[in-house]
């Protein structure tokens, strides 16, 4: 090995040089140095190396040194720095007598020097000068130096003389020489660096393989191989050296490792002595001298090594422009050093190894950032982020160790602890220590106080972080919070930690690592219960209470500290979950809709997560009432079969499920086809339609804490329930409510009361929503259409109880008219409906009457139920009239349906619930409707009674009966009707007639009376039996004297019987000649009135005017009374020829007859009815100046109120027309005209 | 040149293979994390959970590079003092075959650079890919050197054929977290002391 000095002083300056000796002419190499120093690395030569090791291209330098021999190297040396690659012999000798006596000497001695030392690398470098030469003539021109030369030294090795010509001029015979030379010079270079190395690394890996020798030294080989990558180093092989470097690092790892595994090897031990410097590593020098020694001398420790091995590697990748490289690889370095400590078990304070760590990373850090802006560099800034959050955790577990991260500061063994760490950081090398950013000198700042540490800490903390942000490693920027946190809390700072440890929260929950969550969720607890927040707190320990990750007994701390909120008073809102969960909601009934006044009951499914069972104060259900106009009736209320209705979780805590997308898709088909119709399909596919849904932001809007903070609503309604146990799973609690408006509900929200602490819900969704309605009580009598009088009639009473359920003993009070009999008895059934088709029993209800008065009592009859029940009534027919006009009778006989008269009866029923009387209107149809006629026949006159029956039913007529309502009268009418009952069918007319015998005095009244009953279609009513109870009550409550089922129709009218005046009697006879009446030809009319009572006509009128103006003119004119006759024929029969009408004078006396005769043509032939012969009562000015007036407008037949003269009708009956109806035969006239007879 | 790698590695015995092994779901949250010892649980969590960012990295590094994304697969080193992370990303539905043979370890000039599980291009004979993008994490203790690299890449292939079987099952619902006994005992063979 060469001298220690002297190859200090070589490592020591980085401008290595492969070593050139120069001998020969000092001075001429001298004037040429400059030049060949600048020259030599100009170009680049291709190096070709052995084993296959790719050829480079090479610029080269060379340390030019004059020749000594002590430079050459000594037998067995393996210094490689030293060692001379080339000697050369410089000389200008021209002339060769000068040659002969002394360069030729010289050189001689001078190869006699090398090969002595076995070096072969030589060169003879022969100057010629032109002007010497010109100056000297040759003598021996062929005879040239460089020939001689040549034959003297270099046998077979001409390559190894060069000619110089002329080097310090510029010409260009003088630039060819010199790249001759120049290259010829490289060329040997270079062989002489194959040569040489190759032969070094012989010898090393020889050396290497004796590792298993137990004399083989690491230290020893370690500088073998560090002398070859200085000289690949010198030679700018940085690659190369790197790779001498790299591979001395593998060995010693290899060695570690086996070490380690139970193989152990003598040197490695030397590295297990205990470590008492921890300085990191020191990477601002190129070589670290001291520690480069200590391993030479072979008392360096692991650490010392690996500092020395780490500086080397990072000088040269630095030259390699790799900074990022140095980074990288220092953080392996790092983990491994620590590893192999630990391996080797190497004894250090506690904290050494921290504090080795801790300036390593800074001083690699350091370093690069003093070689490259870090900022700008990505790829740096990965390794720098590890790099700043290794020293970090480092920095922390200094801090741990020696007490500096509590706020009460190091106690006096952490302080001990402190002091022997920093005698481990103590350091003479003065350069370290004036450096300001030395990062040991940093560390002890660091340990020196608590503030300092904090200091360092925080700041090297935030840069950590920040670098991960940087770089996009939010998860591990979240963690070194998280640390943070911890420190601020141990600091007691809580309100510095809270922000971190929220940030951490955030990121944990969104990514559902719920044992971080859980994990974090502590801290923060610890942290707001310091903080004093009280809100934040419990809805922390309302998470951690409700988490099943945690121990039970931990979480019961949290359920306690968040039901033991209550000691201060203090009301607290806190969302209902995580604690607890509503799951699912009933309605009762599942109809959700319910009446007024009635019960609902709400049944909630509600799932406690928390430890141990709590007693909610009270469950309160907040509801609103949805406008009436909402669409919310179209939600659908879709619960299970159960009918519960699933409500959606509305945390998000469960956050990991929230990019799921649903396991069912609503998927459609989707096809597109041109605009033609026919055009074929374009797109075809299948679409999400609520892919939106999935594909919306997820960042955006979410806040750290919970998503959505629920809000108190509105507790004007609500709905609760006190004191309910809540055991841990599943709970149902019941909320009976009465409901006191109608309307449209929807439950908006469940609120718990524990103490002062409030549990609210989010409001629920879907929206479960009930109905109220309310129906205020009913009565409604039904009646058939056709109630009829005089029959028993049902009458059906529906009675809605609504909202208000009825009492025992509440009842109606039904004010009858006196006509309505009732027949039922004291108990009647009652059938009882409700909504919801339960099956209720009938019930009885009991009547009680009193006069018009019924009272039907109900026993207690919930609400909104439907109460029916029948009653039997018979309302007794009116006592009938004569139709105002005539035209009814008329009407009757000609069969058109009319309706019949109408009884209206009002009923009118008080209720318990209403102070106002339901006023029920019951329309009973009489049966019949009733007409009468008096007919007259010469002098006899019959009353004819029409008994029409215009219902429906068929009945039975028997007893008809007429008398005349006053007493005393002699006249008496005699029946002419049958003794059997008479059956009216619907719609047909029943009549009886009475013959009046004897006169009457006009008007009489008179009463016409009909039993009737009901005549069934069928035999088996007739016996009437059948019906039991409601005839039976006909006979109670009827008039005893009749039969029970019959019933009495009464008809009242004023008989009026004029007696008849006049006879008219009408023939039709043929002409003279001719037996019969011949159409065409004129017959003869013979009319004969004849006056046929006694009295005055005048006192025969009914009305008292006749009678008035009757004594004036009976007095003047007692010989006759004038009549009109007319002749009519209506039917166009007959043409009346002649005068048809004029007046008459009948006299007054009976028997009277005035004959007319009148000429009449019959139209038609065949059986002709005669002619109208109509009487009217003249009358003239004189008898009408009197009685007109008001008194002929006076209700009666009569009607004339004309002051001229004037006609008056006859009253029906006053005109007796004997031969009304009869007919005459006429025959047709003997046709002589000619008659068309067609031929088809 | 010296290949270190042939030195007596397999002397050193009484370790675990894997001291944690996680499935990881697309969307970034456990399906499975299982660990020796069970003590250090929350430990493992944050590990695994920081290791998620650099397979985030990579993920993202590899989409920006590569173009053909068959060879998307991952694979690094994410070490720290205590333990050896290595990640693996599973980029399309497990193969019915098995994946191909590990890559041999790339040894430099006498720097053993601990290569990672390399891609596998998994190709499907029906033509349907899904990229689930689940990612598998296998923690190892870094005082264990004994590894060799083809002895992780085993692993990540005996792990990958245990989570397709666990996707068969017609029972189980992807997302879910993974509860099999047949999934445990696979993960437990390869926690188990070697």
């Amino acid at each position: 090995m060469s001298t220690g000095a002297e190859e200090r002083q070589l490592v020591y300056t980085m401008e290595n040089k492969p070593i050139v000796t120069c001998a020969g002419d000092s001075s001429l190499f001298s004037s040429l140095q400059p030049t060949l120093v600048q020259q030599l690395p100009k170009e680049s030569v291709e190096w070709r190396r052995s084993y296959g090791r790719p050829p480079k291209m090479i610029n080269l330098e060379a340390n030019f040194i004059s020749f000594k021999e002590e430079l050459l190297p000594k037998e067995g040396s393996k210094a490689l720095l030293t060692f001379p690659f080339l000697h050369i012999f410089w000389t200008d000798c021209y002339d060769s007598e000068m040659y002969k006596t002394s360069t030729k000497e010289e050189i001689s001695r001078w190869q006699n020097a090398l090969r002595g030392r076995g070096s072969s690398d030589w060169l003879i470098v022969l100057v010629e000068v032109e002007s010497r030469r010109k100056s000297k003539p040759i003598v021996l021109p062929r005879m040239a130096i460089v020939d001689k030369i040549r034959n003297d030294f270099c046998n077979k090795q001409n390559d190894r003389v060069v000619v110089l010509n002329d080097p310090l001029r510029e010409s260009a015979r003088a630039q060819e020489s010199w790249q001759a030379f120049l290259s010829r010079l490289r060329l040997l270079l270079l062989a002489s660096f194959t040569r040489n190395l190759g032969h070094f690394e012989d010898d090393m890996r020889a050396l290497r393989e004796r590792r298993t020798n137990p004399n083989w030294s690491f230290a020893h080989y370690f500088m073998v191989q560090e002398e070859l990558a200085f000289v690949f180093e010198m030679l700018k092989q940085y690659e190369d050296a790197l790779v001498q470097y790299d591979e001395l690092d593998a060995l010693f790892t290899q060695y570690i490792v086996n070490h380690g595994a139970g193989d152990p090897t003598e040197w490695v031990s030397s590295f297990c002595h205990p470590v008492c410097h921890w300085t990191g590593l020191a990477l601002w020098r190129p070589i670290d001298m001291v520690r480069r020694e200590l391993v030479q001398n072979g008392c360096a420790s692991l650490l010392d090594l690996r500092s020395y091995l780490f500086s080397r590697q990072c000088t040269l990748l630095l030259f390699l422009q790799r900074p990022w490289e140095v980074a990288q690889r220092a953080l392996e370095l790092l983990h491994n050093s620590v590893q192999e400590l630990h391996l080797l078990e190497i004894p250090l304070p506690l904290g050494a190894v921290d504090c080795w760590v801790y300036i390593s990373c800074l001083e690699v850090l350091q370093r690069i950032e003093s070689f490259c802006d870090t900022n700008q560099n990505d790829m740096f800034a990965v390794y720098a982020a590890g790099l700043r959050a290794y020293a970090r955790e480092k920095l922390h577990g200094l801090g741990n160790l020696c007490g500096l991260m509590s706020c009460k500061g190091p106690t006096s063994e952490e302080l001990n602890r402190t002091v022997d760490l920093l005698a481990g950081l103590s350091n003479n090398d003065t350069e370290m220590v004036n450096n300001l950013n030395n990062p040991s000198k940093r560390l002890r700042e660091a340990l020196s106080s608590t503030e300092a540490f904090e200091k360092h800490y925080l700041e090297l903390s935030e840069v950590a972080m920040g670098t991960y942000k940087h770089i996009g490693r939010l998860r591990s920027a979240r963690l070194i919070g998280k640390e943070l946190a911890d420190f601020h809390m141990r600091k007691c700072e809580p309100r510095k930690a809270e922000g971190y440890l929220l940030d951490a929260l955030k990121t944990y929950r969104a990514e559902g690592w719920s044992l971080l969550v859980s994990h974090t969720r502590r801290q923060l607890a610890a942290c707001q219960s310091q903080l004093g927040n009280v809100q934040t707190y419990l809805d922390t320990c309302s998470l951690l209470a409700s988490d099943s990750s945690l121990e039970v007994s931990e979480r019961q701390e949290y359920c306690k500290q968040l039901l033991g909120s209550s000691s201060d008073g203090e009301p607290v809102s806190l969302a209902l979950e995580p604690a607890l969960h509503l799951d699912a909601i009933r309605f009762c009934p599942a109809s959700a809709r319910v009446a007024l006044h009635a019960t609902l009951g709400v049944q909630l499914q509600l799932t406690s997560r928390l430890p141990g069972p709590i007693t909610a104060d009270s469950i309160t259900l907040a509801l609103h009432l949805e406008p009436t106009n909402s669409k919310n009736e179209e939600l659908s209320m879709d619960g299970d079969p159960d009918g519960w209705l699933r409500l959606t979780e509305a945390s998000g805590d469960r956050a990991l499920g929230d990019r799921q997308l649903p396991i069912l898709l609503d998927f459609c088909e989707v096809h597109e086809r041109g605009a033609q119709p026919d055009s074929p399909l374009t797109t075809s596919g299948v679409t999400y339609r609520n892919a939106h849904l999935f594909l919306r932001r997820q960042d955006s809007s979410s806040s750290p804490g919970r998503t959505r903070e629920p809000v108190l609503e509105d507790t004007t309604r609500t709905s609760a329930v006190c004191n309910v146990l809540l055991r841990p799973g599943n709970n149902t609690v019941s909320l009976p409510t009465l409901v006191r408006e109608p309307g449209l509900f929807t439950l908006r929200q469940l609120c718990l009361q524990i103490g002062p602490l409030q549990l609210l819900s989010l409001r629920l969704q879907p929206v479960p929503q009930y109905t109220v309605y309310s129906q205020e009580p009913q009565l409604d009598v039904i009646s058939g259409d056709d109630l009829l009088a005089g029959v028993p009639q049902e009458l059906q009473v529906q009675l809605l109880t609504g909202h208000r359920a009825l009492q025992e003993g509440e009842g109606l009070h039904l004010s009858l008219p006196e006509s309505l009999l009732l027949l039922d008895s004291v108990k009647i059934p009652a059938h009882v409906e409700s909504d919801s088709n339960d099956d209720i029993p009938d019930i009885e209800l009991s009547l009680e009457l009193s006069p018009r008065l019924l009272r039907v009592r109900f026993p207690a009859i919930s609400g909104y139920r439907s109460v029916r029940f029948s009653l039997h009534v018979l309302c007794q027919p009116p006592t009938a009239t004569p139709p105002a006009d005539d035209l009814d009778y008329h009407s009757i006989q000609d069969g058109i349906e009319l309706k019949g008269l109408v009884v209206e009866h009002r009923v009118s029923i008080d209720s318990p619930w209403s102070i106002y009387s339901t006023l029920v209107t019951l329309a009973f149809h009489v049966p019949f409707r009733v007409q009468h006629t008096v007919l007259t026949a010469g002098h006899r006159k019959f009353v004819q009674v029409c008994v029409r029956n215009t219902c429906s039913l068929h009945f039975i007529l028997s007893r008809p009966s007429l008398g005349f309502s006053m007493e005393g009268e002699d006249t008496t009418l005699e029946s002419l009707n049958p003794a059997t009952t008479t059956c009216v069918c619907a719609g047909k007319n029943a009549w009886f007639l009475w013959e009046i015998n004897g006169q009457v005095p006009s008007p009489v009244p008179c009463c016409f009376t009909v039993a009737f009953q009901l005549g069934s279609t069928t035999e088996q009513k007739r016996p009437g039996t059948a019906k039991g109870g409601p005839n039976e009550q006909m006979s109670d409550d009827g008039e005893e004297e009749k039969p029970p089922r019959h019933c009495l129709f009464n008809y009242d009218f004023m008989l009026v019987q004029l007696a008849t005046l006049y006879s008219v009697q009408a023939a039709v006879m043929p002409p003279l000649g001719q037996e019969m009446c011949q159409m065409g030809l004129l017959c003869s009319l013979e009319v004969s009135i004849t006056r046929l009572c006694k009295d005055d006509p005048r006192q025969e009128g009914s009305g008292s005017p006749t009678s008035d103006c009757g004594e004036i003119p009976g007095g003047a004119t007692v010989q006759c009374s004038q009549l009109l006759y007319k002749v009519v024929d209506n039917s166009s029969n007959w043409a009346v020829c002649g005068r048809s009408s004029g007046l008459v004078a009948m006299p007054l006396t009976e028997r009277a007859t005035h004959k007319l005769h009148l000429e009449v043509l019959p139209l038609f032939a065949g059986y002709l009815p005669l002619p109208d012969v109509h009487l009217s009562k003249y009358l003239s000015e004189s008898e009408t100046d009197e009685p007109c007036g008001e008194s002929g407008r006076t209700p009666g037949v009569e009607s004339f109120s004309t002051t001229t003269p004037r006609l008056s009708q006859f009253d029906p009956g006053e005109v007796y027309n004997v031969s009304r109806a009869t007919q005459v035969l006429v025959l047709p006239s003997p046709d002589t005209s000619l008659v068309d007879i067609t031929v088809p | 040149m010296f290949n270190v790698a042939t030195g007596g590695r397999r002397r050193r015995a009484f370790c675990t293979m894997a001291v944690c092994v996680a499935v990881i779901t697309k969307e970034n949250y456990p399906l499975y994390i299982s660990n020796v010892p069970a003590a250090n649980e929350l430990k493992f969590h944050y590990t695994v959970h920081t290791s998620l960012d650099v397979v985030e990295e990579k993920l993202s590094a590899v989409g920006k590079t590569t173009s053909d994304l068959r060879e998307l697969y991952l694979g690094l080193l994410y070490p720290t003092e205590d333990y050896k992370v290595y990640p693996l990303m599973c980029e399309t539905h497990p193969p019915s075959t098995p994946p191909p043979p590990p890559i041999p370890i790339f040894v430099g000039d006498g720097m053993v650079f601990r290569s990672c599980p390399r891609a596998h291009a998994f190709e499907s004979r029906y033509g349907y890919v899904a990229n689930t993008k689940v990612k598998f994490v296998i923690v190892i203790d870094s005082s264990n050197t004994s590894f060799r690299d083809n002895e992780i890449r085993s692993m990540f292939r005996k792990l990958h054929t245990a989570y397709t079987d666990v996707m068969c099952n017609p029972f189980y619902t992807p997302g879910d977290p993974i509860q099999s006994k047949t999934f445990d005992d696979v993960i437990s063979s390869m926690m188990q002391v070697c």
